[in-house]
């Protein structure tokens, strides 16, 4: 029995981590090509969370579910990551593209701006509740479990750890193999360079906001069917536990963030369950400090100078 | 700084009183909690305007003057200035206990009386002051009667207790957790867990672990949905029990059936009082459908009226010692203080859930 | 091209509005959740909660406009003069003497004559206005005079608070011993804060910071608990009655409470504004300001800056706590709920509105964003629940349009504006 349980909150860190590495991808892309933080990215996350609930809700309306369960999950996730994306695609030209020649502090402060915003403007639109991921949708992710030697595990969290790692994967593929991809990579080396052999950087630039945002999405749907809740202000737990998954494994670097969310998922799910939740917070907050001191670079983090 | 002070002397002057009689009502009014601050001002405001039918107390209107306290700690108190700055006789409210706590200090500092139709915790009563009642019982009467019943019906050995970390949540599963060690029950699980919290698997995890016959949970519907829902999605299976934080429909919307036998003290059904009848008629005529604290927002508004009424003065002194002598007839029944400022009759039954409805225990076994 | 411009405005909008109008649309589950029904009056507020209020309240509309004319006129007219001195230049020593007194003479007039006259109500603003001042101030000492984006500013005011609050719990302090102990340990915190986020750049000590608001609040709520602590009330501001005929005269209820504690954080608001103005006009003040504009340079000129960065943070950290303390007395009680990431927005959106390392900024913005909507709650009370989204829209159009902050100097807004990479 105890090392079933043991075992259990392992796969609940596990999946749970999957989705902190997908919102970390967002962080690390942007931190890669502009060398700054996109703080609003956790409430593009919240947002994706909200756009797939109202998109089953505009399916159900307008088609009556006839796309089934399936579809219907499918087409929600891809409508928020859209809505995300143009987000994403927003945010950047309003806030940080008209502020990128000026003092280090103006597009940060902007950032917070577009996140107070983008939190505030949910809250008043929608609900200041927790808002319910509709339960037809959900619980049969749920009900059907797999149980290998005592352990439960539900579907949805194997649905959860296999859409993460596919994205991830996908990810991997657009920008080692894609043109853009490649483009991404010359940005992120050197963007005057890039611009003079002829990279549109600018457009670039909006691009990596719009696939960061779109996964952020994606992780926000999965992570409200997961938790079949969601609220205005889950971004921005997420987004520092996410951003904490993202210098722990270096931040800048891909493969890095993935590996930074697993380990931070695990670790906010032990410490639950070892020391009670309200010890998660800090736990994840003395991780990101201690990394920034002892190991700035991350687990899997190039050196670089310009930290101070 | 001089313009800023000429424009608040100028609003001052435009909102200065006239001869009426004023009644605060301080009650969440935005946000989350919003419906059930709702449900407290329109129950006042039909006593209002009941008296107002009837004339108003010695030829003076009855007003009802709003407070918005956002359920925040932070903006009780002042709600609480703000509704002492516009004269009031007295006030209902406020709903939660961390609001009414802090707001009630400056109320007794400024001589207003205050009637709270919701906070349950202990210390709203227990600091002595003499103008601070209620009209619901108290947080150590609940908690005794959930774990009273734990232990004598549900003969319960193994109980986990969770609680959401807040004023009320913590204080309840507390009394609760006080009970059973007085009776030599150690609960095998005592742990809270922040009330923003949406993944509740680790805790569930750990509270399996512990193979409870019984688990409590201290806290508010809004995370009492989706635990009861992810606690039958781990396979935790043994009952829930809760206390009146979570008597809300939200509750079974979000839980479905998960939610079924899930066990809660609360006040007794105003349905099944006869005294209640009146009022519930003309509420729904006014408003629909009544939440579970209209009533109680009503009996308040008629308890500080009626004070002022028959004491023949808007004077603190004479309104509490009227009310600490009398015996109120209610809608709720008939009601006497004690000392304190609580109400002297026991009050909580368990209420369950069956088929989606919130049913007393004793009905739901028939 | 120039012809299509309005055109391309309109497309620019509908980007911008198209994903915001899709996430605030509404629907309703129905039995079963497998049916929901569209419904658009959630998206209301946009379409006709704001255009409605206008049309019924015209008149408030315009008294705001004048009000809001007035402060900025007064402020200017105030810079041409008093902030002169503030702005570095320096004034005859006499001459500033006799403008201090008249300047103290005339917030002792309004102050008796408010405590006469006003209601509650009024009082009330008046003291949550020169808190959040105080805290807006402490804050520009850091933010705005350092250039050290700190996220987490109420965490330091929660430790100020608890400090006060813990104390008084366990051997019953009283307000007036606390605040030593409260700003030791705030700077204390300011302090240890500092050291390991010196090592980091603007962005990440911003995150830093934050996590470090939200540790406190958590740290809080597992160590002491989230129950409220009550400062008991001869703790507190004590309430100065007499039966002096002059002392009836000034004051015909008596200095309640709620009044002896506008004087007090009045004088606190003076007393800082007198200590922030004399310390960025010392070598420190300075110091800070070379920081702020060039860190690699002001280093090279042998200006110490890992201790000039942390006496920043300690300092700041005072502030807060100091803050804290008050705050806390003056609420009755101090319960964790009340220093989220939210207040820290609100702190730093005051400061940015204002003027960030300007001298009058964070007074400014403490009025516009805390007394404007509170004053304009009876009146629409949505306003309240809107403050943030405004908030965080003005922080963005801010930081593009005038980055120096409403009141701020220009030395300011050539830095954030015009730096080349």
């Amino acid at each position: 029995m105890n090392g079933a349980v043991e075992l259990e909150t392992i796969i609940g860190g596990i999946s749970r981590g999957a989705i902190y590495a997908l919102i970390a991808l967002g962080y690390t892309m942007v931190y890669g090509i502009l060398g700054m933080i996109n703080f609003a990215h956790g409430e593009i996350y919240m947002v994706g969370s909200f756009a797939a609930i109202v998109t089953l809700a505009i399916l159900t309306t307008l088609t009556s579910a006839s796309f089934g369960l399936a579809g219907c999950l499918v087409l929600s996730m891809g409508a928020a990551m859209l809505v995300a994306a143009a987000f994403g695609f927003t945010n950047e030209r309003i806030a940080y593209r008209p502020l990128r020649r000026s003092h280090a502090l103006a597009p940060l402060i902007s950032a917070i701006g577009v996140s107070t915003f983008l939190q505030n403007f949910v809250m008043n639109a929608q609900t200041k509740d927790k808002v319910d991921f509709p339960r037809a949708f959900s619980d049969p992710l749920w009900e059907r479990k797999l149980e290998i030697v005592g352990v439960h595990v539900a579907l949805i969290q194997l649905i959860v750890l296999a859409m993460a790692v596919g994205l991830m994967v996908l990810l991997h593929l657009f920008i080692t193999r894609s043109r853009t991809g490649k483009a991404m990579r010359a940005c992120s080396q050197d963007k005057t360079m890039a611009a003079l052999v002829g990279i549109p950087v600018d457009r670039v630039i909006s691009l990596t906001f719009a696939v960061g945002s779109a996964l952020a999405a994606a992780a926000g749907m999965m992570f409200t069917m997961y938790n079949g809740q969601t609220r205005f202000d889950v971004g921005y737990t997420a987004g520092v536990t996410a951003f904490t998954a993202a210098v722990l494994g270096g931040i800048g670097n891909i493969p890095g963030a993935m590996l930074g969310g697993f380990v931070i998922g695990l670790v906010e799910d032990l410490t639950a369950y070892h020391l009670g939740a309200d010890w998660k917070y800090v736990a994840v907050f003395a991780l990101l400090i201690t990394v920034l001191i002892v190991r700035p670079r991350g687990l899997l983090g190039e050196r670089v100078a310009d930290k101070v | 700084m001089k313009t800023l002070w000429i424009f608040v002397i100028c609003l001052a002057l435009i909102t200065s009183a006239k001869a009426e009689i004023r009644l605060g009502v301080a009650a969440p009014l935005t946000g989350t909690q919003a419906k059930i601050g709702t449900d407290m001002v329109q129950g006042a405001e039909m006593a209002a305007a009941e008296w107002n039918a009837r004339g108003g107390i010695r030829g003076e209107k009855v007003v009802i003057v709003k407070g918005d306290d956002e359920a925040s700690p932070k903006q009780a108190p002042v709600v609480a200035r703000d509704l002492i700055g516009k004269k009031v006789v007295g006030v209902v409210g406020h709903f939660n206990s961390g609001c009414t706590i802090p707001a009630s200090e400056i109320y007794d500092e400024s001589q207003v009386v205050m009637v709270t139709p919701a906070s349950t915790n202990p210390l709203v009563t227990d600091r002595g002051y003499q103008g601070v009642f209620r009209v619901c019982g108290r947080d150590d009467q609940q908690g005794s009667v959930g774990a009273k019943f734990a232990l004598e019906t549900l003969k319960a050995k193994r109980i986990a207790i969770l609680h959401d970390k807040t004023t009320y949540g913590q204080g309840l599963a507390d009394e609760f957790k006080k009970y059973l060690e007085k009776h030599g029950v150690k609960p095998v699980y005592y742990a809270g867990v922040p009330k923003e919290e949406l993944d509740f698997r680790a805790i569930i995890s750990a509270i399996k672990q512990t193979q409870p016959e019984l688990w409590y949970f201290g806290g508010i519907y809004d995370q009492g949905g989706p635990l009861l829902k992810q606690a039958k999605q781990a396979g935790l299976t043994a009952p829930l029990m809760s206390g009146d934080g979570l008597i809300d429909t939200a509750l079974i919307q979000t839980a479905g059936v998960d939610a079924e036998g899930t066990l809660l003290t609360f006040g007794p059904d105003p349905e099944k009082r006869p005294t209640a009848k009146a009022f519930l008629d003309n509420y729904h005529k006014q408003y629909g459908q009544h939440g579970p604290y209209a009533i109680y927002g009503y009996d308040a508004a008629n308890i500080i009226l009626h004070a002022v009424e028959k004491s023949g003065s808007t004077k603190y002194r004479d309104i509490t010692k009227y009310i600490h002598n009398t015996e109120f007839q209610t809608a709720m029944g008939p009601l006497k203080f004690d000392a304190k400022g609580d109400i002297t009759d026991t009050y909580y039954v368990l209420w369950t859930v069956k088929d989606g409805k919130f049913v007393l225990y004793d009905e739901a076994k028939k | 091209m120039k012809r299509f411009r309005p055109l391309l405005w309109l497309l620019w909008c509908l980007i911008i509005a198209a994903p915001l109008v899709f996430v605030g649309l509404e629907y309703e589950w129905g039995k079963g959740l497998w049916n929901a029904t569209l419904r658009t009056d959630r998206l209301r507020f946009l379409v006709s909660d704001i255009p409605a209020w206008v049309g019924g309240h015209w008149l408030d509309v315009i008294g705001v406009l004048v009000f809001l004319g007035a402060v900025v006129g007064f402020l200017k007219l105030w810079q041409l003069t008093a902030w002169v001195q503030w702005r570095g230049e320096v004034e005859t020593r006499t001459r500033g003497r006799v403008r201090q007194a008249g300047a103290m003479i005339v917030v002792i007039l309004i102050l008796t004559l408010s405590c006469r006259h006003l209601a509650d109500t009024q009082i009330e603003w008046g003291v949550m206005v020169c808190t959040y001042i105080l805290l807006a101030l402490g804050l520009n000492l850091i933010v705005g005079m350092t250039g050290l984006l700190v996220l987490g500013y109420a965490g330091f005011v929660a430790v100020g608070a608890y400090t006060f609050a813990v104390l008084h719990q366990q051997f019953g302090l009283s307000l007036w011993l606390a605040f030593l102990p409260a700003a030791l340990v705030g700077g204390l915190t300011g302090f240890l804060l500092g050291l390991p986020s010196l090592r980091l750049r603007g962005d990440y000590l911003a995150i830093v910071t934050l996590g470090f608001g939200e540790t406190v609040r958590f740290l809080i709520k597992n160590l002491v608990g989230e129950q409220s602590i009550i400062i008991s009330r001869p703790a507190r501001v004590p309430s100065l009655m007499s039966e002096n005929a002059a002392w009836r005269w000034l004051f015909p209820d008596g200095l309640t409470r709620l009044k002896t504690e506008l004087w007090v954080a009045v004088a606190l608001v003076v007393l800082s504004i007198w200590l922030i103005r004399n310390l960025t006009h010392s070598r420190i003040g300075r110091a800070w300001i070379a920081i702020r504009e060039d860190e690699t340079a002001a280093a090279a000129m042998g200006i110490p800056t890992v201790r000039l960065k942390l006496l920043a943070f300690t300092l700041s950290a005072i502030w807060a706590a100091v803050g804290g303390v008050f705050f806390v007395a003056h609420n009755t009680s101090a319960n964790p709920e009340m220093f989220g990431f939210g207040e820290s927005v609100l702190i730093l959106s005051m400061v940015v509105l204002g003027g960030m390392g300007s001298g009058p900024g964070p007074i400014v913005g403490a009025i516009v964003l805390y007394l404007l909507p509170e004053v304009l709650r009876e009146r629409f009370p949505v306003l309240i629940s809107y403050r943030p989204m405004i908030v965080g829209g003005l922080m963005v159009a801010m930081m593009i349009f005038r980055p120096q902050g409403l009141v701020g100097s220009l030395r300011r807004k050539i830095e954030l504006k015009e730096e080349q990479p």
